[in-house]
């Protein structure tokens, strides 16, 4: 699958990173292609192409605040989560993740 | 990006935390913060230490804990590392382990993104094995600045 998604946390210095690479690290070892936002204190990094929007399977969205252009994942599969779950288990959700797109 | 020497230093390292429990490890280390000038007032630091912690879970695994607090009371962002051999067994953590290396941020009100950017840097470090292995054997605070400021 091709991922991508934004982590947000509320100080936005620590667990918006740490998400982030948890996130990358067990989409990669399922096999999946995976590109993250983060929206930190500092702003948005990496910030999301609209062709890489374009090509997603899925939208992960790893947010316990308010985030920045969510508009533009209208139309995809939203799945949102806060980075406590992506911290308990990555790769629980990961696997969750693809059942619910294969589904469908 | 800046070097990690601009905020971890020496004498913000305690390899031999007396603490054995969460409130204690945080107010050890928020003395030692306070004796090295970095902070000016203790409880005003803490307080902002615990407005953190409400909000989520810090202890992120593998034994490691991440506080951190963003206070007008920080006169300069530091990195702190407490060490307790013992474990601290009542903190929150994503794997139940006990807490035996904790990586404190002091981050002051207004900030420098560089100083952030090195923050989040060395909280994507922790994830790493090998980084992890060094915070709980390291011997000498030199040898903890050196693993968290090696590339990764």
């Amino acid at each position: 699958m091709n991922i991508v998604g934004i982590t947000a946390c509320p100080t936005g210095i620590a667990h918006t990173y740490i998400t982030k690479k948890k996130l990358i690290q067990a989409a990669e070892s399922r096999g999946h292609h995976c590109r993250i936002e983060t929206q930190g204190t500092i702003g948005v990094e990496d910030e999301l192409t609209p062709q890489e929007i374009a090509d997603a399977d899925v939208v992960i969205l790893a947010v316990d605040v308010k985030i920045h252009g969510e508009e533009r994942f209208k139309g995809k599969p939203v799945i949102r989560i806060t980075t406590e779950t992506v911290m308990q288990n990555a790769l629980g959700l990961i696997q969750k993740v693809e059942s619910l797109i294969q589904k469908k | 990006m800046l070097d990690i020497k601009e905020v971890l230093f020496d004498e913000n390292v305690c390899l031999n935390l007396n603490a054995t429990t969460k409130d204690e490890a945080i107010s050890e280390m928020t003395k030692m913060l306070y004796r090295n000038q970095v902070i000016e007032d203790q409880k005003t630091f803490i307080k902002e230490i615990y407005e953190r912690e409400s909000e989520g879970i810090t202890g992120i695994g593998d034994g490691i804990a991440i506080p951190h607090g963003r206070s007008k009371t920080v006169k300069k962002t530091v990195i702190a590392v407490g060490r307790s051999n013992e474990g601290i067994r009542d903190w929150e953590t994503f794997d139940n382990k006990p807490v035996k290396c904790i990586i404190m941020f002091a981050i002051r009100d207004v900030d420098m993104s560089q100083h952030i950017m090195l923050l989040s840097h060395v909280a994507e470090l922790l994830l790493d094995e090998d980084v992890i292995q060094v915070l709980h054997t390291a011997q000498t605070s030199s040898e903890i600045v050196n693993v968290l400021r090696k590339d990764h």
